[in-house]
């Protein structure tokens, strides 16, 4: 994907949403989200083969169990930054910092079987020295 | 709309198998229903019937909204592919 067309999406989409704050700033919001798909859209298409590359090389070294639980935060980080900035914005910040909280509870119920193990190892360790 | 025409406005990139149906039309549609609105609601207020100009905005919003929903459905539906949910 040609990094001169992302950036001329963008500034399209930018031109597109300040002309609609000046004309009807209620209409903006339609706007920016078509913005962020259609460039979400792109970005996405590109990652793909990057992402299955980096699963193939995580999956064939020692952090195999690991790598769906890494691939998962990263996702889901990186979804609700981007959320959290469209609902920024519109002027809803209240909005956006609930979408991160949520982000933030959910990366971490997803590592706690994680740390269980880790506790688990630990105590282990603990017993041999013992 | 000539089949050309069409080709340049897609943007292709990304291995074989990923979604390239997301092109820039979708910015201009949006934008062009902002304006249709903008417009049709101005000479609905000069003439005085502001009530029905409220109407035409609400309209416009759900038109809109409606366009995009299938478009993030599927995006969202790919991203969960992507990052094996």
């Amino acid at each position: 994907m040609e990094s001169w067309q992302i950036c001329g999406v963008a500034l399209l989409c930018t031109m597109a949403a300040v002309v609609m704050k000046q004309l009807r700033a209620e209409l903006a919001l339609p706007v920016r989200l078509a913005g962020s798909l259609v460039l979400l859209g792109i970005i996405i298409s590109a990652a793909v083969p990057l992402f299955t590359y980096i699963n193939d090389l995580i999956l064939r070294s020692a952090l195999a169990d690991y790598a769906s639980i890494l691939l998962k935060a990263l996702g889901i980080a990186w979804l609700t930054h981007i959320t959290a900035e469209v609902c920024r914005d519109c002027g809803e910040s209240s909005a956006a910092s609930y979408v991160e909280l949520a982000g933030k509870l959910e990366i971490l119920l997803l590592t706690f079987p994680l740390l269980a193990k880790i506790l688990d190892t630990a105590s282990q360790i603990l017993n041999w020295q013992i | 709309m000539s089949r050309p025409a069409r080709n340049i406005r897609r943007l292709r990139g990304g291995a074989k198998g990923s979604r390239l149906n997301m092109d820039i039309t979708l910015i201009l549609k949006v934008a062009g229903i902002g304006i249709l609105v903008s417009a049709a609601t101005q000479i609905l207020g000069k003439s005085g019937r502001d009530e029905q100009s409220t109407l035409v905005i609400i309209s416009g919003i759900i038109v809109a909204l409606i366009m995009l929903v299938g478009e993030i459905g599927s995006l969202f539906e790919s991203v969960m592919k992507v990052f094996g949910f």
